[in-house]
């Protein structure tokens, strides 16, 4: 692939075009990613297939089997190029919550919260899935509501 | 997040424990020196050493007190670091700090009292321990409604407890 530049002053915004003889997976990928980029959205993998995932439609991410996965209210896990601590840099801290080592939640996609006797909190997120907060980061879901 | 470390441990250890020797020694100071006219380091050896003792028995038994004490006074310094876990690990962490309290209790009652005398003692620890929980819980109950009145939930229980 030849990568070319032209800076043009008379642009307001970067206008990318991608010249090719056809379109192949390695371009879609990279037009993917390049959206990605510029509408904050994630990149997720399911399959063979590259998927560009709106953070707002997700319920949580979670760490597993050495990778990071992203999962919607249809139950439906992609897998992400970027850890944990990326993605809370990366999204809204005041909606993307960590609530344990290896967990972070959604908080406008949560429908129900109990106290275990144990003090853990039980999460039941859109969609049915079932979490637990450490009591280590309930402080950190108080930052993010603002209590 | 901050983690309870194994200093963290320690230096709550050494100050509740020292903290322990000291009330002892302001308690038997303030009453007993007071009250019957000599200072003994174990207030609560007042009602005398068993007979068999010699003075390198008393000071022995004065030192098993102060141990005691000092053991007592770690155990109540470190009281709050269970509650830093949660699930399992934290009930376990309190039941063993429970046994270890009521062993220290038992063992100082044993010195100072009679073996009939261990319940009058163990009974307001358990007392103790259940309010504590209480109010850890009650706690915990008030900071959740928080955080779901802010989610709108308030009211709401989740799918696997909902009509119990």
């Amino acid at each position: 692939m030849e990568v070319e530049i032209k800076v043009n002053p008379n642009r307001e915004t970067p206008v990318v075009v991608l010249e090719v003889p056809k379109i192949t997976p390695e371009t879609e990928t990279l037009l993917v990613k390049l959206r990605a980029m510029e509408e904050g959205y994630l990149v997720g993998k399911r399959g063979d297939r590259t998927y560009l995932l709106k953070p707002a439609d997700l319920v949580r991410f979670y760490a597993g089997d050495k990778e990071v996965y992203a999962q919607d209210e249809a139950g439906d896990s992609f897998i992400l190029k970027l850890r944990l601590y990326e993605l809370e840099e990366k999204l809204d801290r005041h909606t993307f919550v960590r609530i344990s080592h290896s967990e972070m939640v959604n908080l406008k996609k949560v429908t129900a919260l109990d106290l275990k006797l144990s003090g853990t909190i039980q999460m039941t997120l859109a969609g049915g899935t079932v979490c637990y907060v450490s009591r280590r980061y309930v402080k950190k879901i108080k930052e993010a509501l603002g209590l | 997040m901050s983690e309870i470390t194994k200093k963290d441990w320690l230096i709550r250890i050494v100050i509740g424990g020292l903290g322990g020797v000291l009330f002892q020694s302001a308690f038997s100071t303030l009453l007993f020196s007071a009250f019957m006219g000599s200072f003994h380091f174990c207030f609560f050896t007042r009602f005398g050493y068993p007979a068999v003792l010699s003075p390198a028995g008393e000071l022995a038994f004065d030192l098993c007190c102060t141990a005691l004490m000092f053991a007592f006074g770690a155990e109540i310094g470190v009281a709050t670091l269970p509650f830093d876990d949660d699930g399992k690990r934290l009930l376990w962490k309190s039941i063993l700090h429970f046994a270890v309290m009521a062993a220290t209790v038992t063992a100082w009652t044993l010195l100072n009292f009679a073996p009939a005398d261990i319940p009058y003692f163990l009974r307001p620890l358990c007392v103790i321990y259940a309010f504590v929980w209480a109010i850890r819980w009650l706690r915990w109950r008030l900071e959740l409604n928080a955080i779901k009145k802010k989610l709108g939930l308030l009211g709401k229980e989740s799918g696997a407890n909902a009509g119990k």
